[in-house]
């Protein structure tokens, strides 16, 4: 499958807002779950992610109190990654194109 | 009885044998669950019909059918193999207790998980705060298993942090020196 963020890089992407608008139109989002332990969860976003502690625990406390949080934006193929790996620790995510 | 202990800057894991036995037939059923979906005709692009199985292996596109069968078809089966091979190895783990290593660990800490959510789908735990029906001997008997496995996990979180902890003060200490 194609992608537009394997394409040659012009003068043009280089500015950074055309950049954004490219290389990252997809997200990987973090359902909340009444299993998963708030510390685990912390845990996961710590150690697969390298979020600070705090970063993390903010994280998880999103997830907890909204429903679910955005933990990763970038490449559709990366974020379909993520999503995989969260579905390894058993996490309930998704990959999603951002809102234009 | 299963617990975690840190020693020497390592965890280890102990187990006695009852409690391995039990431990031993949830990781199995666990297996058995995941091996079904990989035997079903035609189930490498739907979401599985089983709520357990549709838990452990959920559709990966969020607002796109299409997209999901498509991705799920591309990676199902390795997550599958990925969630089989950590049953295996902590079913070792148990049989013979001792250290446990990063990705024995990580091994320990994604199974714990996927036993939790199948166990919770079984007693219908679906909201926070939900603690499982206990309607039944059945049911009673996993509703425990469920919170066994709970208890289980946070010690284990804990001894990590604790692990991780004394590793960041060592390492702090070689820095001053």
């Amino acid at each position: 499958m194609a992608t537009i963020t394997e394409g040659p890089r012009t003068e043009e992407l280089a500015d950074s807002d055309a950049r954004s608008a490219l290389d990252r139109p997809w997200m990987t989002i973090v359902w909340n779950d009444p299993v998963n332990l708030m510390s685990y969860v912390t845990h996961v976003f710590r150690t697969y992610f390298g979020y600070p502690k705090p970063e993390a625990e903010r994280l998880m406390l999103k997830v907890h109190n909204e429903g679910r949080a955005v933990v990763a934006t970038g490449p559709r193929e990366e974020m379909e990654r993520h999503t995989e790996a969260m579905h390894e620790y058993g996490l309930w995510a998704t990959a999603a194109r951002s809102e234009p | 009885m299963i617990a975690f202990a840190l020693e020497d800057d390592a965890v280890v894991l102990r187990a006695d044998p009852r409690d391995a036995d039990l431990f031993r037939h949830l990781s199995r059923e666990l297996q058995r669950l995941l091996e079904s979906r990989t035997q079903e005709p035609g189930a490498r692009r739907a979401t599985p019909r089983d709520p357990a199985l549709a838990r452990l292996l959920p559709d990966p596109v969020h607002g796109d059918v299409e997209a999901s069968m498509e991705l799920r078809e591309m990676t199902e089966r390795a997550l599958i193999s990925k969630k089989v091979a950590n049953a295996r190895l902590v079913e070792q783990a148990v049989a013979m207790p001792g250290p446990l290593d990063e990705d024995a660990r990580r091994a320990w800490l994604q199974h714990l998980t996927d036993l939790r959510l199948v166990l919770a789908a079984r007693i219908g735990i679906e909201r926070d705060g939900d603690t499982g029906r206990g309607d039944t001997e059945d049911e009673r008997w996993l509703r425990s298993a469920y919170h066994w496995l709970g208890a289980l996990q946070e010690d284990l979180l804990q001894t990590i942090e604790r692990l991780e902890e004394r590793t960041a003060e060592s390492a702090h200490e070689s820095g001053d020196a």
